[in-house]
């Protein structure tokens, strides 16, 4: 065993947090080698001193007037069960693939567009006109692929002719 | 013998948390009772100050009233109690902005242990203690629970809410670091 691997270790070794045979590993590398003793007997000197003088340290024992102040503090009713919160995590579950779905959508929408991007021609083609009322015109352009309307209205004044357009 | 006092022991425990998750105020005094003295040390030794001790042993009652109907795995109780301590007095020590201890570089010469061979023993152990200061809380949080109460690796990191090895690599750092200091600031211990 090297010493390296010993002092990596002896700081839990010295503690008894290695396993058994980690342990029986290091006590036998410690009988071999002189300078990883001294390592030991250091850290261990450290140690004791610092359990002695914790366990030696002087807290003031806590009296009656701090359990009535707690008990002051706490509140009359009855103590009820805090549900814990189940639904944050059933929410990110679901984000996930709703957030995907979404996603599909509208790159095939967007794709959908640019791929068959509605020429000038298209809407030459197919202006429909229709007159519903006697001072409104209607002119309803349509293209199948995708599918786009767009509808105009023309407000008909004797005066001045308005146009009001609105597409869907 | 010693097991079948544990037991009966461990038994009047469950019955008085199980009374007090049911609203009595009487075995809540009684837990009180029983945990302030270790839960007001553990907290003074965190924190290192009387006054903020007290107040976090009692933020920490108030805790454990409030989540006390929460608490099921009834064998643990002590590891949950330790837990909420913990956590108290990471707060108390964030709010306070004493999170990290500084470096031994910057602290001020007033604040190191001086050697001297008037001291008495109480004063030296009071030294040696201020050291612990110059670890990182949850290395101090670690070494503490580890020396004050015995805990393994395996209960601190169930209290800390670490990775076992996190908690070896804490007590590891710290008692290597406890060692350096030592031997800066207290060569003396470590001649002949």
């Amino acid at each position: 065993m090297k010493c390296q691997y010993f002092q990596k270790n002896a700081a839990l070794f010295i503690g008894g947090e290695l396993s058994s045979q980690k342990t029986k590993k290091l006590h036998k590398h410690l009988d071999q080698c002189m300078s990883c003793r001294k390592y030991f007997e250091n850290l261990q000197i450290s140690k004791r001193l610092f359990s002695k003088a914790i366990r030696e340290q002087s807290i003031a024992p806590l009296d009656q007037s701090f359990t009535e102040s707690v008990m002051n503090h706490i509140p009359d009713k009855q103590l009820t069960y805090i549900t814990p919160r189940k639904t944050s995590k059933l929410r990110l579950t679901w984000a996930g693939p709703a957030a995907a779905l979404v996603i599909t959508f509208a790159f095939f929408i967007i794709r959908g567009f640019i791929m068959n991007k509605p020429q000038s021609e298209d809407f030459d083609r197919f202006p429909l006109v229709e007159k519903t009322e006697p001072n409104i015109t209607v002119m309803t352009f349509q293209i199948d692929d995708p599918k786009i309307t767009i509808v105009w209205f023309f407000e008909n004044d004797n005066n001045n002719n308005k146009e009001n357009d609105y597409a869907m | 013998m010693k097991q079948s006092k544990l037991s009966e022991q461990q038994y009047e425990e469950l019955k008085m948390i199980s009374k007090a998750q049911s609203g009595d105020r009487e075995a809540f005094k009684q837990i009180i009772l029983t945990y302030q003295q270790r839960i007001y040390a553990l907290a003074f030794r965190i924190i290192g100050n009387s006054d903020d001790a007290k107040d976090v042993a009692q933020e920490v009652f108030i805790r454990i009233y409030r989540f006390l109907p929460n608490f099921q795995n009834k064998n643990r109780f002590f590891t949950w109690v330790y837990r909420i301590v913990v956590n108290a007095c990471y707060d108390h020590l964030k709010k306070q902005k004493r999170f990290h201890a500084y470096p031994i570089e910057q602290i001020p010469e007033n604040k190191l242990p001086q050697v001297c061979q008037s001291h008495t023993q109480k004063e030296i152990f009071d030294q040696v203690i201020a050291l612990l200061n110059h670890l990182s809380i949850p290395q101090k949080t670690a070494f503490l629970l580890r020396e004050t109460e015995g805990f393994t690796c395996r209960e601190i990191a169930d209290i800390m809410q670490r990775p076992n090895s996190t908690i070896r690599s804490h007590l590891r750092n710290a008692r290597i670091r406890l060692r350096d200091l030592l031997k800066q600031h207290y060569p003396e211990f470590f001649e002949g």
